[in-house]
């Protein structure tokens, strides 16, 4: 009976967790790199919002649709990066794109 | 001569009494056809039964028939007769105009119930990445079906829904330059939803059939 319990314990717990890894949302930011460290960078989009982006070790990072390492971030560089998290303050970077300089829009 | 007409027999004038009785049987026949066949067919009265019998009542209807009622439920679903595909309610115009910045996308869809159909057009101004597909109600991401992700920059046609759900595009700008996609449908959905790069899904207001103008010409 205990051995029951336990595993629809253990059950309920992993369905607990795969739904939160489920419920992350798809985020993308564009923008210039203002900020970066091993850890995390951040990223100024066009209207002046700062994002704050994680990298982990599956961080993926292209230029001209070739990838490259995630040293060859850089300060200025234009980017696009499509992250998942819960929200805006909780994003971890999965695919990272260095653009040429995106031109200023208008507003 | 003279005496040849007057060997000629005489016609005899029918009785006060036949005659009373051929008006009495006129009279009778005319009351038996009109309880028969004149009521029922003219005035849908059918006091002997003949009419329902002899297939008269449904002269008297024709003039004026019933208005068969539309098909019942709220949901937009087709119910079909031959060829003819009734809704239980008004099909929908949308018309929308999406400037993307560089790299920028927006997904549009509408919510349309089984077999439901929509007419689209849509166009871009530059190169576009697109992705016709739909979301069953109620399923995960997993579930999401695509109809058509080859690389156009305009598309026309007709869409019928596999299966209730949300259904549309994602457009993604995969350049440096702004691009605007241009999209107009027409069809029996009943809601839209627009999902942008913050990962928001918000409610986009579709307008009914009142919103065509009434051509004067």
């Amino acid at each position: 009976m205990r051995k029951r319990e336990f595993i629809l314990g253990l059950v309920v717990i992993m369905a607990a967790i795969g739904g939160r890894m489920l419920a992350h949302e798809h985020f993308r930011v564009i923008g210039t790199i203002t900020k970066l460290d091993k850890k995390q960078f951040e990223v100024k989009d066009k209207t002046g919002k700062l994002w704050t982006v994680y990298l982990d070790k599956k961080t993926k990072v292209s230029r001209d649709k070739q990838p490259v390492a995630v040293t060859t971030l850089k300060i200025g560089q234009s980017v696009v990066v499509d992250a998942y998290g819960d929200d805006e303050s909780d994003l971890l970077a999965l695919d990272i794109r260095i653009v040429p300089p995106i031109a200023a829009t208008p507003k | 001569m003279s005496t040849e007409l007057q060997n000629m027999p005489v016609p005899l004038a029918p009785s006060a009494r036949t005659l009373a009785f051929a008006s009495l049987a006129a009279l009778a026949a005319a009351v038996a056809l009109l309880l028969i066949a004149v009521l029922p067919a003219e005035y849908g009265v059918d006091p002997l039964g003949t009419g329902k019998a002899l297939g008269l009542l449904a002269l008297s209807r024709a003039g004026h028939l019933d208005p068969v009622p539309p098909p019942e439920g709220t949901a937009l679903v087709p119910v079909h007769e031959g060829n003819v595909a009734l809704y239980p309610g008004e099909y929908k115009v949308d018309s929308r105009v999406f400037v993307l910045g560089p790299y920028e996308f927006v997904e549009f869809k509408y919510h349309l119930g089984k077999d439901a159909v929509m007419l689209f057009s849509w166009s871009a101004n530059g190169d576009v990445l697109q992705d016709f597909h739909g979301d069953p109600d109620g399923a995960d991401a997993s579930a999401t079906q695509s109809y058509d992700k080859q690389p156009r920059r305009k598309s026309d046609g007709m869409f019928t829904a596999p299966f209730s759900g949300i259904h549309g595009w994602y457009w993604e700008n995969p350049g440096g330059d702004t691009v605007t996609v241009k999209v107009t449908t027409t069809g029996f959905y009943t809601k839209a939803h627009q999902f942008t790069m913050r990962s928001t899904r918000e409610e986009r207001h579709v307008r009914g059939i009142d919103a065509i103008p009434v051509s004067d010409k």
